[in-house]
């Protein structure tokens, strides 16, 4: 039976992924903690997990370089080599090296195979001796196998006094029998029953009998022995066999090679690691051509790609789930029940239970949104280990405190959040803290602190990056913006508006450019990231004393707070996120403007009008402005002044697909249901914005 | 010979030549004409209430409904085919069929009947020239001495529909600005 | 058949993996994700005509799950295999004096588990 291992490929990705994490974390606490061995077996057992796991999927360089990192820290563990700081960088960069080695797995490109073979090398000059031999223990990495020397029909003979416990292991000697029988002719010649006590003394779970048997076969002794493999210990077992002796017992060819001192352990994994990919063999024999193997290697990179994303679910959401539906299964079938025979005295019974239906309704929509939540520990755990590098090339002194790991959100919006976070963590260590004598000049403490606190505000999660370093500089700010065009020199700005400057794109105050940050990627992708997400940044900053910024995201991406409004007989959502004010214009406040369309004044500001009665080609209330009311948007930066009816309330919604079943409409992101089962649209900003401008060069 | 080697045979004679010849249509009613659709396509029937209106769709694309919690676009059949708008009576009914895995609701005037009908009994779509576009029509039926024409509801919305999808810009900055 | 398996491993792949196999050679799964959750399964009314555990697992690694089954009166004499990657002598013996039938060790191809069990299972 041919299994194909590669549909579990996918779970051995996810939870090496997670034990990499383990790891991670955990030799970075192994650094304050050495001696703590709950820790190192914790780490141990994730560096062992991710070997036999790799092993079992024929991931040989994976398991090969965990063999080496467990073999260090199961050393640590026994106290036969201490936990130093320089055996964890080595095993930090190993760590480094397993993770592309996954990537490599999973189609991402094949890491240098000379730093692979250097971190093993540092990794073994870790160990105390032993020395060669670990070479050659490398799980899977088979070296080529000796053949068998063919054997003749002949007499084994087996004596065997099983071990009297056989039976409270789990053995049968019938199942022994059974075996030889499948080898040859077994035939038994004496069964010792003299060993049976007496009927008072007998234990009747415990084997008192002892066997000869006589096997006639062609079969290798090494099968013989192999049928007593897990009886063999606490046995007396004598397995004769009248062929002429066996040569060597098995070894794989480079351990004789090894032992004959032809090469050297180091030459054999030089020698494996030159190992050709199969595709490469299979061309040179002639057996498929160059172009076949591309075409099958790209559909294993399609195959591998178009794997579905798969989320891990814990057990007891599943029941909970299972309990739920069981519950709202019986409330139908009690209101099918009372449907069926129904008078109207009934009718409070009925009232009670469609309330039932509803609470069943809304707590099965909760759990089954909470299956999607999981706690933004898994974003976090990247930042003990960027925070240390940071620190070790800056010279800085920085010390990471996390709170709030276990505040769940969509799993989706953890994955997006992963990049906007560290540009943000990188920019406190980096831009934010001062150097050490910086610090104490400032009569702080060395050491600086970034906080990484992430906490439930209402429907929305709140990430706050957090520094004690020296502030935003307002007039650095404002001198950079000048300089840059961004605004004009003697305008009088509020802290909080020159703080925002720093979002714009463009934007960077380092002084020097660094390794880390300040490339002038900055702030503005961040901005546009997050709101992308539905949310929103917002910054906070004491000049001396820190800054702290703020990432402000919805819950879920499923569902989102919405402010509906009316034009004519038709119902819009507008996501609330990206809403800064409504008013209602006075007639000199419009103006329409060559090549720019329809513009409103806004404090100054000349901001293009979207009538979404014309965009949308329906029948308004109103259409003077005047009357009408003006909803000012924005989003990616741009602002958009929305012409609707009125505004008719804000609720949360949740985003249905309008494609699934239809196709994409131009500036709208979806569709929702409101409460009376009305289906309403979602406007979407950045396409009325596209809309507001394709507008005006159709006019111009 | 045993009667459990005879009677499989026969269930299966019996389940071939039904599924080869007989198919069940749904008819229905367009002003005074009859139209069917295959049964196996419709999901449901329901009555028709309000849509909410699609901007910038087609105007035989009445909008969208709520059926259970999914976005189903509603099509007036009427005014597809070219036979005016669709005026909502109390027998105005939506047909909800299943289009190569999107749900769709077809507006039509009022659903009459289930139509048994034999391979045999259906016509081949007449030949009316280049004129009349009757790439959805699968067929002619008869019923009760009137004729039904039969439709192929995967063609119904036509590929050009299936285009328009695509031709949406998904940057109207560097594409061309829509009409 | 029917024969049902317990399949203990804290590695999700690995029991995809085992069970995979399993039960395309027609055998019935039973899965837990560490001791604890098989001992609960056995407590639970679980009755397996073999157990496949891995060693090495939080809450309850398998040496202390094979101790636990061997004490329980139903399971006492249900074959155990445990599946290790240490193919050094110690490992298993300190398995089989716990009680463990036999083991697998890993790397192991799906016919070299197949077979092993084969080599266990009675009838």
């Amino acid at each position: 039976m041919a299994v194909d291992l590669s549909h579990f490929q996918e779970s051995f990705f996810i939870e090496s992924a997670e034990h990499v994490e383990t790891m991670e974390s955990g030799f970075l606490e192994l650094e304050q903690r050495p001696q703590d061995l709950d820790l190192l077996n914790r780490i141990f057992r994730a560096a062992h997990s991710v070997k036999g796991n790799a092993g079992m999927f024929n991931f040989t360089a994976i398991a090969g370089l965990t063999h080496k990192m467990e073999n260090v820290l199961d050393l640590m563990r026994n106290e036969k080599i201490p936990v130093t700081s320089h055996a964890v960088d080595v095993l930090l960069r190993a760590l480094d090296g397993l993770k592309s080695l996954l990537d490599a797995a999973q189609g991402g490109s094949e890491p240098d195979g000379e730093i692979i073979q250097g971190l093993e090398q540092e990794l073994q000059a870790c160990q105390d001796g032993d020395e060669g031999s670990a070479a050659l223990a490398q799980p899977s990495a088979d070296l080529g196998s000796v053949p068998q020397p063919a054997n003749t029909w002949r007499l084994i003979t087996i004596a065997w006094v099983p071990l009297p416990e056989l039976f409270q292991r789990g053995l049968d000697p019938a199942q022994i029998f059974k075996e030889l029988h499948e080898l040859g002719m077994a035939k038994v010649l004496q069964v010792q029953v003299d060993k049976i006590p007496s009927l008072e003394a007998m234990d009747p779970e415990r084997c008192y009998l002892s066997w000869a048997v006589e096997l006639e076969t062609d079969v290798p002794l090494t099968k013989v022995e192999a049928v007593f493999d897990f009886v063999r210990d606490g046995s007396e077992l004598t397995i004769t066999d009248c062929a002429p002796k066996q040569v060597e017992p098995y070894k794989r060819v480079g351990e004789i090679l090894v032992e004959e001192g032809v090469v050297t352990p180091g030459e054999i994994s030089d020698s494996l690691a030159k190992q050709k990919p199969l595709g490469e063999i299979l061309v040179e024999e002639k057996k498929v051509t160059p172009q076949q193997v591309d075409k099958a290697l790209q559909k294993q990179q399609q195959l591998k790609k178009g794997e579905g994303a798969s989320i891990r679910v814990d057990t007891d959401k599943i029941d909970k789930l299972i309990n739920l539906v069981g519950e709202l299964v019986i409330t139908q079938s009690m209101i099918t029940d009372l449907g069926e025979k129904f008078t109207i005295s009934q009718l409070p019974v009925l009232q009670e239970r469609i309330v039932q239906l509803e609470r069943n309704t809304r707590e099965l929509q909760e759990r089954v949104m909470s299956i999607r939540m999981m706690p933004i520990g898994s974003a976090f755990h990247r930042f003990p280990r960027l925070v240390r590098d940071l620190a070790g090339k800056s010279g800085k002194q920085i010390q990471l405190v996390m709170s709030g790991e276990e505040t769940e959100l969509d799993k989706t919006l953890i994955e997006a959040i992963g990049d906007p976070l560290t540009h943000l963590v990188r920019n406190s260590a980096d831009h934010g803290l001062e150097g050490p004598e910086e610090r104490v000049m400032a009569g702080k403490p060395e050491r600086g602190t970034v906080r990484l606190h992430a906490f439930h505000d209402g429907g929305n999660i709140c990430i706050a990056v957090e520094d004690d370093g020296r502030g935003l500089n307002r007039e650095k700010i404002v001198k950079k913006a000048i300089e840059r065009g961004l605004i004009a020199e003697g305008v009088t700005m509020s802290d909080e508006d020159v703080y925002q400057l720093i979002f714009r794109a463009g934007f960077s105050t380092a002084d020097t450019i660094t390794d880390v940050s300040g490339r002038g990627v900055g702030m503005d992708v961040v901005k546009r990231n997050i709101e992308g997400l539905g949310g929103s940044v917002s910054i906070d900053s004491t000049p001396g004393k820190g800054s702290k910024l703020t990432l402000k995201l919805p819950l879920t991406l499923a569902i989102i707070d919405g402010m509906t409004v009316r034009v004519g007989e038709d119902n819009y959502i507008i996501p609330l996120i990206t809403v800064t004010e409504s008013i209602r214009p006075k007639p000199g406040e419009l103006q329409r403007i060559v090549g720019k369309g329809e513009v409103v004044n806004l404090r100054g500001e000349w901001v293009p009008l979207v009538r979404l009665y014309e965009a949308f080609n329906v029948t308004p209330e109103f259409t003077d402005p005047s009357k009408a009311l003006l909803v000012i948007v924005e989003a990616e930066n741009r602002r958009v002044a929305v012409l609707v009816d009125e505004l008719t309330g804000q609720q949360q919604v949740v985003i249905k697909s309008l494609e699934e079943n239809y196709r994409k409409i131009e500036a709208i992101s979806g569709a929702t249901i409101l409460g009376d089962g009305q289906v309403a649209l979602i406007l979407d900003v950045p396409g009325l914005a596209k809309l507001a401008r394709v507008g005006h060069t159709a006019a111009a | 010979m045993s009667m459990a080697t005879i009677e499989p045979a026969e269930q299966q004679d019996i389940r071939t030549s039904y599924s080869r010849d007989d198919q069940q249509f749904l008819t229905f009613n367009l002003a005074d004409e009859y139209y069917g659709v295959d049964i196996l396509k419709v999901q449901e029937i329901k009555g028709y209430t309000t849509v909410t209106k699609i901007p910038n769709t087609p105007d035989y694309l009445k909008g969208v409904l709520n059926l259970r919690g999914t976005i189903v676009p509603i099509v007036d059949l009427r005014m597809k085919f070219g036979m005016g708008e669709t005026e909502p009576t109390s027998f105005t009914v939506v047909v909800v069929v299943n289009v190569r895995n999107r749900v769709m609701g077809f507006l039509v005037d009022a659903v009459s009947d289930v139509l048994d009908l034999n391979a045999k009994d259906i016509q081949p779509p007449p030949q009316l020239g280049n004129t009349v576009d009757i790439s959805f029509v699968a067929g002619i039926g008869n019923s009760n001495d009137h004729l039904v024409t039969l439709l192929d509801i995967d063609r119904v919305l036509t590929e050009d529909e299936v285009k328009a999808v695509d031709a949406i810009p998904s940057d109207v900055e560097s594409g061309v600005a829509p009409a | 058949m029917g024969k049902t398996v317990l399949v203990v491993d804290d590695s999700v792949s690995m029991r995809q993996m085992v069970s995979f196999t399993l039960t395309g050679a027609g055998y019935e799964v039973v899965e837990a994700g560490d001791g604890k959750e098989a001992v609960d399964k056995l407590n639970g009314g679980a009755k397996p005509n073999l157990v496949i555990t891995d060693l090495n697992m939080p809450n309850m690694d398998g040496i202390s799950l094979i101790k636990a089954i061997r004490g329980m009166a139903p399971h006492k004499f249900t074959p155990i295999l445990m599946l290790t990657t240490e193919s050094s002598d110690d490992k298993k013996k300190e398995g089989q004096g716990a009680g463990a039938t036999g083991w697998v060790v890993k790397p192991f191809n799906p016919e070299q588990m197949l077979a092993t069990i084969k080599k266990v299972m009675p009838g």
